[in-house]
């Protein structure tokens, strides 16, 4: 058995047990990577000495009979977005290759004070833009379902990671699905919580109004173990909530007798892959079958969710990515006389095509767009979506829906009509918008051996009913910790 | 609605991008495929555009520690006298 195919509440039992050490679980995450990280390519910076040192650090204390943090010794991957002290964070872009941040993010901090194992720095589309994990300047991450697909984005290295066995643990961030998408591509769990009850501070901002950095794990217990560790109040972010979500780990498995699930019937519509379908309706009804009620809920303003998110999120990125100049760090173009040429070199040579179309955007929404009053459309049809989930949430407590329309798609697959019609993220952004929690899990591998996901959504601050919820399905489930075998 | 007019080289020159004439053409369909989903949008009407749900709380004007100056200098391309180097900004 080895120790990197087990859950983070696996390994933290043996730990305590002394059934094995810190060092030994550090050492079966690397041997692994070095197994299969060029097949898969989950990683742009691996930080393997100061992991060890963390490990033999956790050791010492185990030997001494001192209590350990929850996370201690836990290998847990930083997608590479989130500012690492004195490690390269990229945010996968030529913009930020070689940058060394000078603080670490407030979550990364966190999972150190646990004492958690960071093997690296972990894979993403650039500037988290995107749902593939394609467009990094560095690398392309694969599916280790099947290798010729992609892991989804734009977390993928965090999902791919997982499912690989390269991590135990790992941070994705979530702006219109990107951690619920990979996780949905790569049988594993992902989940966005309540906007504001994770602090931003250090994540290198995309759409400030709807970023959340997320847990990712192989189990629910694994996921709620690195949440209840990441979350809560920070000053350092004015955005941060002062409400704690609560004892995550002692309600996972609360009778759900009673529980009302909703289920959205927008989410459940024709183009739908029908294998989603009925995975989903299957688990429903599974749900049923343990006490829940099932309630039919309509949310009419969902076709909007990608026109918000187009018009909101690139406003809003367009202005944070403006920050990326060549002046204090990152990348500067060479050969410049002049500060505005310096400028447009640099940002023109740094920047990748995708990132270059959602500026563009942002920009023409902020000014052209202001005689179409995009923006003011924008967040009204942003309100009318949040007071249909309040109104919802009012005849169930969760609401349960495909995760996405289709499964992992393969590399260069071209955007056909479908795609465009039936976007990736059409059922998570959604909960971007409204700020709600939200979680895909596991429901099913296809006929052609490729993971479906599951969506589970809640109201503001009901992240530990979700987790409930989710902890239930995956003991009617069987375990959500399957791992493929690479080909 | 008529579609929006707009001049994809202003926009990248606000975006302080330089784009060639084939990619001003690329950028430009990509940016109308984006509006004609924009423009599904309803009309907002007196709609009155509502603060963030969750308040932002803002710090205490206190001064706290902070980054140290030589760590905020040591990821800069070009560093002279504790300053940041840059090519001439005014002729």
């Amino acid at each position: 058995m080895q120790l990197y195919t087990l859950s983070a509440s696996q390994l933290h039992d043996m730990l305590r047990n002394k059934e094995c050490s810190a060092v030994e679980i550090a050492n079966s995450v690397f041997e692994r990577i070095e197994q299969v990280e060029d097949r898969v390519e989950a990683y742009i910076t691996l930080t393997k000495e100061s992991a060890l040192e963390t490990a033999r650090l956790v050791d010492e204390k185990l030997a001494k009979g001192e209590e350990l943090p929850l996370l201690a010794g836990i290998p847990v991957g930083v997608k590479d977005n989130l500012a690492t002290k004195g490690v390269q964070t990229t945010s996968a872009s030529k913009m930020l290759e070689g940058f060394l941040p000078p603080y670490d993010a407030t979550v990364v901090a966190k999972i150190k004070d646990s004492l958690a194992v960071i093997p690296g720095k972990l894979n993403l589309d650039e500037f988290a833009m995107g749902s593939s994990c394609q467009t990094s300047y560095y690398k392309k991450t694969k599916n280790p379902w099947d290798l010729t697909r992609v892991p989804g984005g734009s977390s993928g290295g965090s999902s791919a990671a997982l499912a690989a066995g390269e991590a135990i643990l790992a941070f994705g961030t979530d702006t219109g699905g990107s951690i619920r998408q990979p996780g949905a591509f790569c049988h594993v769990i992902g989940m966005k919580p309540s906007y504001g009850s994770v602090s931003r501070y250090g994540l290198f901002a995309l759409s400030s109004s709807m970023d959340q950095i997320g847990p990712m794990g192989k189990t629910v217990r694994d996921t709620a173990m690195l949440l209840s560790v990441m979350s809560g109040h920070d000053p350092m972010d004015a955005t941060s909530s002062e409400r704690d979500l609560g004892d995550l780990l002692g309600g996972l498995n609360n009778s759900i007798k009673g529980l009302r699930i909703g289920l959205p019937k927008e989410y459940f519509c024709e183009g739908v892959d029908p294998q989603i379908l009925d995975a989903a309706h299957k688990a429903a009804k599974e749900l049923e079958a343990q006490g829940a009620v099932l309630v039919e809920v309509s949310l009419p303003s969902t076709p909007y969710a990608m026109p918000i998110y187009n018009v909101l999120g690139n406003m809003e990125a367009a202005s944070n990515l403006a920050r990326y100049d060549g002046v204090r760090y990152g990348f500067r173009a060479a050969d410049v006389s002049s500060y505005s040429e310096m400028f447009e070199k640099t940002r023109t040579e740094g920047m990748g095509d995708e990132v270059k179309k959602r500026v563009l955007l942002g920009n023409l929404v902020l000014t052209e767009g202001r005689k179409h009053d995009y923006y003011r459309r924008a967040k009204y049809a942003q309100a009318m979506m949040i007071r249909e989930f309040d109104e919802a949430f009012e005849q169930c407590d969760v609401l349960l829906s495909p995760a996405t329309p289709r499964v992992a798609f393969e590399i260069n697959a071209p955007i056909d009509e479908h795609m465009k019609k039936f976007a990736n993220d059409m059922f998570l952004t959604p909960s971007n918008i409204a700020g709600i929690p939200s979680l895909s899990v596991p429901c099913g591998i296809t006929k052609a051996g490729l993971p479906m996901g599951l969506q589970l959504c809640g109201p503001m601050f009901s992240d530990g009913l979700l987790l409930n919820v989710a902890q239930i399905y995956e003991n009617i489930y069987g375990g959500f910790n399957k791992m493929p075998e690479l080909k | 609605m008529q579609e929006l007019p707009f001049n994809i080289q202003k926009i990248a020159k606000l975006s302080m991008l330089t784009l060639t004439e084939q990619e001003e053409q690329k950028y430009e369909t990509l940016l109308r495929e984006a509006l004609e989903g924009i423009e599904t949008l309803p009309q907002a009407g007196d709609f009155q555009v509502q603060p963030q749900v969750i308040p932002m709380k803002l710090r205490e004007d206190e001064i706290q520690p902070s980054t140290k100056r030589e760590d905020l200098l040591a990821s800069a391309p070009q560093v002279e006298a504790g300053c940041f180097v840059v090519p001439k900004i005014v002729e």
